[in-house]
């Protein structure tokens, strides 16, 4: 464990690649401010300037990208009491009253801290479980893999639909698009229907820029949208003069250990699990930590409490999502997916053999995590108040902006004009999909896991016909057993709510 | 409405998968799972979830005539037409005009087209505009070495 940090320092302490972390962090944190500009968005449209550098550069860049993104929707929740991201939501609860009631230098600022000991006491989890999980992992068969990713799937389906339906209707959608392409195994073309471009399959990150970006800039600028927006742009009311009370604040984080481990804990938990990410962990936090308090009927009236709770478990999910996303190939959520592809393009395999083929680059991403969290508070409390000007740049720069964006990093990936066209069709689809409530994130999940599904359940069945075997070898059937329980009881709470709902019409 | 009919697509593709899928014939996998398998098991699963969905919505919404006033849908959705619409425009024309001409022509129409009629920042709409396309263009150019577009005009 300390190699792996010995070995990362040495990656990391060069100042051509501090300079890219911390300009990473820099847009992240930016990108994380603006509303209706996403985390996932911000590292997707990262990745494409990385793509010059070396792995370790690349990758190290991006953590930065998305720990200043976890960390850059506290500035609107606070001041605006918008969240600038899904992953602020619940900052909101307590910040934004805070702010209101006279201190937004200290709501910003215990925020800030927040997110910066979240963000340290996931690397410590990650660093301590990663290498066991991946030593767990080396010892499975293609059988418990296969389940495993069935697992996964099922799992972010019932998390994240609307309903269950829903949500695997989506991964099988995801699935069904990584299929295109030349079949792995036996180089059959599949779904190509004589289009040359098409047999080098749908480029995964085409799909993640066209679902996530794309789609989510064209709900920006629907007329409904854009009314809202000048609604609650007239709201806008604090003393823009504002001081930071740095040290202070510091004092009440460190105040509150139990609170801030809870919530940290809950945080890199959720992370780990496929399919919840920081959008989930942050309101549960809270939610915990006002279950846990003393004074629970305080919270929502601009407590530290709730702000620590909030900002420390979105920013904890960046540590526990690489758990998974590094020891096992599969990633916990979108964010993560880019990460992997992150890896991947600049020529590292994730899963189980990346610790041992590749500890400089494991190395390096627990150095970049801390590294980037000491940047964003630099950052955070150095351009603070700059970066609420930010936050009202006008919706008909920033969707043009970012879609010429999306079409550059499409296009720079493959130098492919065909792809612009997947990337149109892509935005549209997931674009409808989310009018209707489908969720995206099994989508790319079934994208980036479909071969890997495919292959290893195909190389179970080469090494032994019997289909069996999947239900009767105990690690395998153990995942295959919490999946259907997964969807059981996805399905039970589906009807409870349209109970309620009854009820109420 | 449109709840079914895109579940109603998802059925479609499923029968597609499964029919297409009896195309993929290699002299490989015999007696194994072969390259139609794993499109096959995707079909048959989305198939029967689509098709528990539509009952499930026809049962729950038995009369959905829902009128369909073209107008008001317009009015709402404005500016995503016009935005794909220009995004398809930018795309196609970057191959004869060029990326840094098409790039600029895009952004600055689109930036335009979305904003009030009063509130037009015009100094930002260009700066922004010369920003990104100027900007990217020797970014990736210089740096990673992509090749853009180059169009009729600089050829």
């Amino acid at each position: 464990m300390f190699e792996l940090f010995s070995i990362g320092f040495d990656q990391i302490l060069h100042l051509d690649i501090m300079i890219t972390v911390f300009i990473g962090v820099l847009g992240g944190v930016i990108a994380g401010a603006i509303p209706g500009f996403t985390i996932t968005m911000a590292v997707v449209l990262a990745l494409p300037f990385t793509f010059g550098m070396e792995p370790t550069q690349g990758v190290a860049t991006i953590m930065g990208v998305s720990i200043g993104g976890l960390s850059g929707g506290l500035i609107s929740a606070a001041l605006l009491g918008i969240p600038g991201t899904p992953s602020s939501v619940a900052t909101t609860f307590d910040a934004y009253p805070m702010v209101k009631n006279g201190y937004p230098g200290r709501a910003l600022s215990i925020g800030i801290w927040a997110s910066f000991f979240g963000t340290l006491i996931s690397t410590v989890a990650l660093v301590t479980i990663a290498p066991q999980v991946a030593a767990f992992a080396m010892k499975i068969g293609p059988w418990e893999y296969f389940s495993l990713i069935f697992f996964s799937l099922t799992i972010i389906a019932g998390l994240t639909g609307d309903t269950i339906e829903k949500g695997l209707l989506a991964g099988l959608f995801g699935l069904a698009i990584a299929t295109v392409g030349i079949d792995p195994m036996t180089g059959v073309s599949r779904f190509t229907f004589g289009l040359y471009f098409l047999k080098a399959g749908v480029p995964f990150l085409t799909v993640l820029i066209g679902m996530f970006a794309m789609s989510r800039l064209l709900t920006e600028i629907e007329s409904k949208t854009l009314r809202n927006d000048a609604i609650s742009k007239g709201e806008q009311e604090y003393d823009s003069k504002f001081k930071l009370d740095i040290i202070d604040s510091l004092l009440i984080v460190l105040k509150q250990p139990v609170n801030l481990f809870r919530s940290s804990l809950i945080g890199t938990f959720i992370g780990a699990v496929p399919g919840a990410g920081a959008s989930i962990s942050n309101i549960l936090a809270y939610d915990q930590a006002k279950k846990g308090s003393k004074y629970p009927e305080k919270f929502g009236t601009g407590i530290a409490d709730g702000i620590i709770a909030s900002e420390s478990g979105n920013n904890s999910t960046a540590g526990g999502g690489l758990i998974t996303t590094l020891a096992l190939g599969i990633p916990g959520d979108a964010v993560g997916a880019v990460i992997l592809s992150a890896l991947m393009i600049h020529g590292v395999t994730p899963g189980p053999l990346l610790i041992r083929n590749n500890p400089e680059i494991i190395g390096s991403i627990f150095v970049a995590l801390v590294i980037a969290s000491f940047f964003m508070i630099i950052i955070q409390f150095l351009g603070a108040k700059v970066f609420v000007k930010i936050v009202n740049i006008p919706k008909y720069v920033l969707v043009p902006v970012v879609l010429a964006l999306c079409i550059i990093g499409s296009y720079v990936l493959h130098n492919r004009i065909t792809d612009l066209y997947i990337l149109l069709a892509m935005g549209i689809i997931g674009y409808f999909l989310v009018k209707y409530k489908y969720p995206l994130t099994p989508i790319i999940l079934g994208v980036i896991l479909g071969p890997m599904a495919e292959v290893n359940l195909r190389r179970a069945l080469i090494t032994d016909p019997n289909p069996m075997l999947f239900f009767t070898r105990p690690i395998s059937l153990f995942f295959l057993v919490i999946a259907l329980a997964s969807v059981v009881l996805s399905v039970r709470q589906g009807q409870k709510k349209n109970i309620g709902k009854n009820q109420k019409a | 409405m449109g709840d079914i009919i895109i579940a109603v697509l998802f059925l479609l593709l499923s029968l597609f998968m499964f029919v297409n899928s009896n195309g993929f014939v290699s002299n490989f996998d015999r007696g194994t799972l072969g390259a139609a398998g794993f499109p096959k098991l995707i079909a048959v699963f989305m198939f029967f979830l689509s098709l528990i969905y539509i009952i499930k919505y026809i049962r729950a919404n038995k009369n959905f005539n829902k009128t369909f006033d073209f107008k008001s849908v317009y009015e709402e959705y404005k500016f995503v037409i016009i935005t794909v619409l220009l995004f398809l425009f930018y795309v196609v024309t970057m191959k004869y005009i060029g990326f840094i001409i098409s790039t600029s022509i895009y952004l600055l129409a689109s930036q335009w087209l979305l904003s009030d009629r009063k509130k037009k920042n015009i100094p930002i709409i260009i700066i922004m505009t010369l920003f990104i396309s100027l900007g990217a263009y020797y970014f990736f150019t210089s740096y990673l070495s992509v090749t853009f577009p180059a169009g009729i005009f600089f050829e």
